[in-house]
């Protein structure tokens, strides 16, 4: 499903230096898998997470999605493809304020989806319902706690059936508990959905919920199975 | 956008209440003389002592803009200042006036200056109204 | 949800920002209003009490040009007198059709006796006036009889149904003439008779007389005839005619016209750096707004916009901010403009005529195209580049 091969990632600091955030990586992931990528803070497993998705392009290396390059298609062609194809799961807070919780889970198909309007209402509030937050349709993100908002946008990332998810610590800014509901859901929804899906995270104890663990240090794949 | 028409509905008060006390023709020097000799002050002067009136009710449903945090509040006071918004227009056109001559300086400055704020009391009242369609109480904590 | 949707729903967000935006399109639009109003309504004022005068020529004492452009034009009374016999000299001239003389008096001012003051009177002579008999025979089917008058827009009877007193002596008021936004409004037109009467009457019934030199006239009003050069024709009557100066209507007003250039000018300096320093505003504060919202620009780019939604989502938002700012001073420019519009004539000392509708609506049309280029323009570079960052860059923190 996602292949990378032997991505280097090197940002500029500006007066000639540089840092290489990931560093000649190659790992291969295939449909189904709930792989979770391990590391401490700066190993490069972020920025990985981010090439796989073609939200930041490689500067070297390649990175292919269901065999096509993402970097020979346009930008047009790229958006359509995570539109249709990624669901993603963010650390921070990303809903929009402005928007109502629906509304929040909708906005996916503003951009490329053929679904109509009563279509994507329907497929949102079930989507909802399944991450249980059928009573909140009507709220704004302010008014939700942290755990609540991380299930709207698990639910957001769901909304055009996408093959696969990428989270990026989902998370690192929620308590024990609520961390563990999160989890559990990633699990249910891996189990019942059979998506693909690709974790980041610094909590080695999660890795029990996946069925791979890679681990990353300093920009490079050191323990796990690249494939 | 609730407390920026405080604010704006504040401002207009205090012109509604001061600026027509310095515009009115008493203020310029020119009163009506009587029968029996004595000098009184013309119609727009009494006009600047009666928006007084609805000066200080409007300010204070600036001022409860600015704090207010329920619903009910906006709406409520919102709907009155429309109406004290309307009597700001009436009362130097229908209801008490200005003088006739159309080069008093009633008429230069005072009444199209009141008119014209109360017609910004009434559209900053729609306007909070509007904004408060989709108000959302703060949570009690 | 659309993209105008959700643009419109992003606008609710931060309001003092977009307030700041709002606020600028607002300030522009309005000065940008006011100014072509006002710059306009003058010269159309102008134009139509040119027309209602109807002279090709008006001739007045040496010396008293611009004392007839004040009393014209903003109702200041004028005094001054030429013998009567100009009239028939004028009437020699060759290429003259008809000469009209008028007769210029002022009410007195604050008097026991009057309801009125300080109003620019004219006398007219009903035998060969051309403007204001002729309208009345249509208006009214004949002239005016002694003791009647007609005023300008702005006069008004105060003593019972139809009478104004003027040097204690009563008159009726026929009809109001339609308004030119100049001096005109304020003035009380009467016949010759009524004038004579209202002077002799005065000895006794006002606090001062109403003198009125005998065999004296204050301007004369001339129509040329068809074919004939109206310049030509006053370069006889100076020839001729010793101690008068002939203004042809062309020329009239020239005062007021060169002031009103420079008041222009500099009003449209005043207009280019309003505008200049609202766009770099607007600029500035749409940079930190793109900036703060990078995160969530980042984020739409995840789920699927392209650049290209993200740039026209960011300008549908500046759009918006500019139409409501816009709209909304152009409805308080509009609605100041007609409330102030007598306070606008005194203090500017310019003549001011309010345009029709059609007019008026073409140039609130003209005010919120001005907006939303401004705002548009200002917000192009800061929503180019953010649509352009990296997503990933975006993010991060």
């Amino acid at each position: 499903m996602i292949t990378l091969d032997n991505i280097i990632k090197t940002y500029p600091l500006g007066k000639g230096s540089s840092v290489t955030a990931v560093n000649g990586v190659s790992l291969e992931i295939s449909q189904g898998e709930f792989v979770l990528i391990v590391g401490r803070s700066g190993s490069g497993k972020t920025t990985l997470l981010n090439l796989a998705a073609g939200l930041t392009q490689p500067t070297s290396g390649k990175v292919l999605i269901e065999g096509t390059n993402l970097w020979d298609l346009t930008d047009q062609q790229q958006s359509f493809l995570r539109s249709q194809r990624i669901g993603f799961v963010f650390q921070f807070p990303s809903l929009l304020p402005t928007l109502t919780v629906l509304e929040n889970v909708i906005l996916p198909t503003v951009f490329n989806s053929k679904q109509a309007a009563a279509q994507a209402h329907d497929r949102a509030t079930e989507l909802l319902q399944k991450v249980g937050l059928a009573d909140k349709l009507a709220a704004y993100p302010r008014q939700l706690s942290a755990g609540q908002q991380q299930r709207v946008v698990i639910a957001r990332a769901l909304m055009n059936q996408p093959l696969m998810l990428l989270a990026d610590e989902p998370t690192s800014n929620l308590d024990e508990k609520t961390e563990l509901e999160i989890m559990g859901l990633f699990h249910d929804l891996h189990a019942s959905m059979g998506i693909t899906i690709v974790m980041v995270t610094h909590m080695r104890q999660l890795v029990a919920y996946g069925t791979r663990a890679v681990e990353m240090a300093n920009g490079q794949i050191v323990n796990g199975h690249a494939n | 956008m609730n407390k920026t028409m405080g604010i704006l509905m504040i401002a207009l008060a205090l012109t509604i209440a001061i600026v027509p006390l310095f515009t009115d023709c008493l203020a310029n020097g020119r009163t009506l003389t009587t029968a029996d000799g004595r000098s009184v002050p013309m119609k727009c002067h009494w006009t600047a002592l009666a928006e007084i009136g609805l000066a200080v009710p409007l300010a204070l449903i600036g001022i409860f803009n600015l704090t207010s945090k329920r619903k009910e509040t906006f709406r409520t006071l919102n709907v009155i200042s429309i109406a004290l918004g309307a009597l700001v227009v009436l009362f130097p056109t229908v209801l008490i006036g200005v003088c006739a001559n159309a080069s008093m300086p009633c008429n230069l400055i005072e009444k199209p200056l009141l008119i014209l704020s109360g017609i910004l009391v009434m559209g900053a009242s729609l306007v909070t109204l509007a904004s408060t369609r989709n108000f959302i109480e703060p949570v009690a904590a | 949800m659309s993209a105008f949707q959700l643009a419109w729903k992003n606008i609710s967000g931060n309001a003092f920002r977009n307030g700041v935006v709002s606020l600028c399109a607002l300030l522009l639009s309005a000065f940008a209003l006011f100014t072509t109003l006002v710059i306009r309504g003058a010269e159309s004022s102008l134009r139509l009490t040119i027309d209602r005068l109807g002279a090709d020529i008006v001739v007045v004492p040496e010396g008293s040009e611009a004392k007839i452009e004040s009393a014209l034009l903003m109702g200041i009374p004028a005094r001054f007198w030429m013998p009567e016999d100009h009239v028939n000299k004028l009437a020699a001239i060759p290429g003259v059709d008809v000469v009209s003389p008028q007769l210029y008096l002022a009410t007195l001012t604050g008097a026991d006796c009057c309801s009125v003051s300080d109003m620019f009177m004219i006398a007219y002579d009903p035998s060969s006036d051309f403007t204001i008999q002729p309208w009345l025979e249509e208006e009214l089917g004949n002239g005016l009889r002694v003791g009647e008058v007609v005023g300008g827009n702005y006069i008004s009877a105060t003593e019972g149904e139809q009478n104004i007193k003027v040097y204690g002596y009563l008159v009726t008021l026929k009809e109001n003439l339609e308004p030119t936004g100049t001096g005109l409004d304020q003035t009380m037109f009467l016949t010759f008779d009524t004038a004579y009467d209202i002077a002799s009457k005065s000895a006794v019934q006002a606090e001062s007389q109403l003198v009125i030199p005998p065999d004296s006239i204050s301007a004369a009003l001339i129509k040329v005839k068809p074919g004939s050069d109206p310049q030509e024709v006053a370069l006889q009557i100076i020839q001729k005619v010793p101690g008068v100066t002939p203004i042809e209507s062309s020329d009239l007003f020239q005062s007021y016209r060169k002031q009103m250039t420079g008041l222009l000018r500099s009003i449209l300096v005043i207009l280019s750096v309003t505008w200049g320093l609202s766009v770099v505003l607007i600029g500035l504060v749409f940079s930190m707004a793109a900036n703060e919202r990078r995160k969530e620009l980042g984020v739409l780019r995840a789920l699927g916009a392209t650049r290209r939604f993200v740039f026209r989502s960011l300008l549908a938002e500046a759009s918006l901010l500019a139409f409501f700012g816009g709209v909304t001073g152009l409805a308080v420019a509009s609605m100041a403009i007609f409330l102030f519009r007598k306070l606008i004539m005194v203090s500017l000392e310019i003549p001011f005529l309010l345009p029709s509708p059609v007019s008026l609506l073409l140039q609130i049309g003209a005010g919120l195209l001005l907006a939303l280029f401004s705002v548009n323009l200002a917000a192009l570079l800061p929503a180019f580049k953010i649509s352009r960052q990296d997503p990933a860059v975006a993010m991060r923190e």
